[in-house]
């Protein structure tokens, strides 16, 4: 070779080097796409656990907390009432106290707008007021519906110039977990219950 | 000087290994792709027949047999096949008629996607029905 017959150290040829350049840009082509795989993997690998995890909690503890309602006396501060972006009412399962425990508790639905769009949060109300948050997404999707005995479905409870039990028979909930949606049914077993006030009542 | 370059024969071995390797890389991560994606589904269909059970709670058999229902994003379809036929109960004390009459049903409910119609699960469900067949008088008591 030419090249070779000027210097006394041996070289790499052209045609080694041009077979190593082909592998290094074949390899890291192939390293490249394999990041970009994992990656994904990884992505929709944490969603996944964040469901399992996280999702079962946020599930159980609305379940928890719904199906534990109960009436309040008549005429009482905390009689329920709800609308499609929050209720409030009397549970027997709060998260913030011993269960059994009647406790002021309530779900709150709340859309603030970020630089990055528009965030929806589900909040669960303890007995002071005090807000938790337990979900959150984009968007502004979520809300409540109230189902009467009659097997209707309400927006808001009670349902407007309608006699009507204290509790609806089920509250569905619709809202959002990684962009897809979510929807959790409560069923009330105490809608028609009616709570008396025996201090109230004359003997 | 004699060249000890690589020969083509070498050349072609080490591109055939790393295709080789890389193609059993590529598809172990697709499996795994796979995999998380029947996690996915598992999770939805987990999720469905939670809410499936909470309807199905609401549902009397021995009064409304079979139907449909659409609540949310599902729709519940069910029907009852009556294990026990309807037979009237006894009373807690024991001996004295029951006021009801029971039953004991197998019911099949089915969730589908409303938008889509896809089916997300099918399950048997036992059920108690139940109808109150003897009523007091209004001055009984």
């Amino acid at each position: 070779m030419i090249f070779s017959s000027f210097t006394s150290s041996r070289g790499i040829t052209l045609l080694e080097m041009l077979v190593v350049l082909i592998l290094v840009s074949l390899i890291s082509t192939l390293v490249l796409e394999g990041f970009s795989y994992i990656f994904r993997l990884r992505l929709s690998l944490f969603t996944q656990l964040d469901n399992v995890q996280h999702g079962t909690m946020q599930a159980y503890w609305f379940h928890q907390t719904t199906t534990g309602l109960t009436p309040d006396y008549l005429e009482s501060e905390h009689q329920f009432e709800g609308n499609n972006k929050s209720f409030h009412g009397l549970t027997l399962s709060p998260l913030d106290a011993p269960a059994g425990v009647p406790m002021a508790f309530g779900w709150k639905l709340e859309t603030q707008e970020t630089p990055k769009g528009n965030m929806t949060k589900l909040y669960y109300q303890t007995g002071n007021g005090t807000l938790w948050e337990v979900l959150s997404w984009k968007g502004t999707q979520g809300q409540f519906s109230y189902q009467s005995p009659d097997g209707r479905w309400h927006t808001r409870w009670p349902p407007a110039l309608k006699r009507h039990a204290h509790l609806p028979t089920m509250i569905l909930f619709e809202g959002k977990r990684h962009q897809k949606t979510l929807q959790w049914i409560i069923k009330l077993t105490e809608y028609n219950y009616l709570r008396r006030d025996i201090r109230a009542e004359e003997w | 000087m004699k060249q000890a370059g690589f020969t083509l024969l070498e050349a072609m071995v080490s591109l055939i290994l790393i295709a080789t390797v890389g193609m059993a890389l590529l598809d172990w991560i697709n499996t795994n792709f796979n995999v998380l994606q029947r996690v996915e589904t598992i999770q939805e269909r987990t999720e469905a027949t939670r809410n499936a059970l909470v309807f199905m709670e609401t549902i009397n058999p021995l009064e409304r047999k079979q139907g449909s229902e659409n609540i949310g994003i599902y729709q519940f379809n069910w029907s009852a096949e009556p294990v026990i036929l309807p037979k009237s109960g006894v009373s807690p004390q024991g001996g004295y008629v029951s006021l009801y009459e029971i039953a004991l049903y197998d019911t099949t409910v089915e969730v589908k996607f409303r938008e889509t119609n896809t089916l997300i699960t099918r399950f048997t469900l036992r059920q108690v029905g139940y109808k109150q067949t003897i009523f007091y008088e209004d001055d009984f008591f």
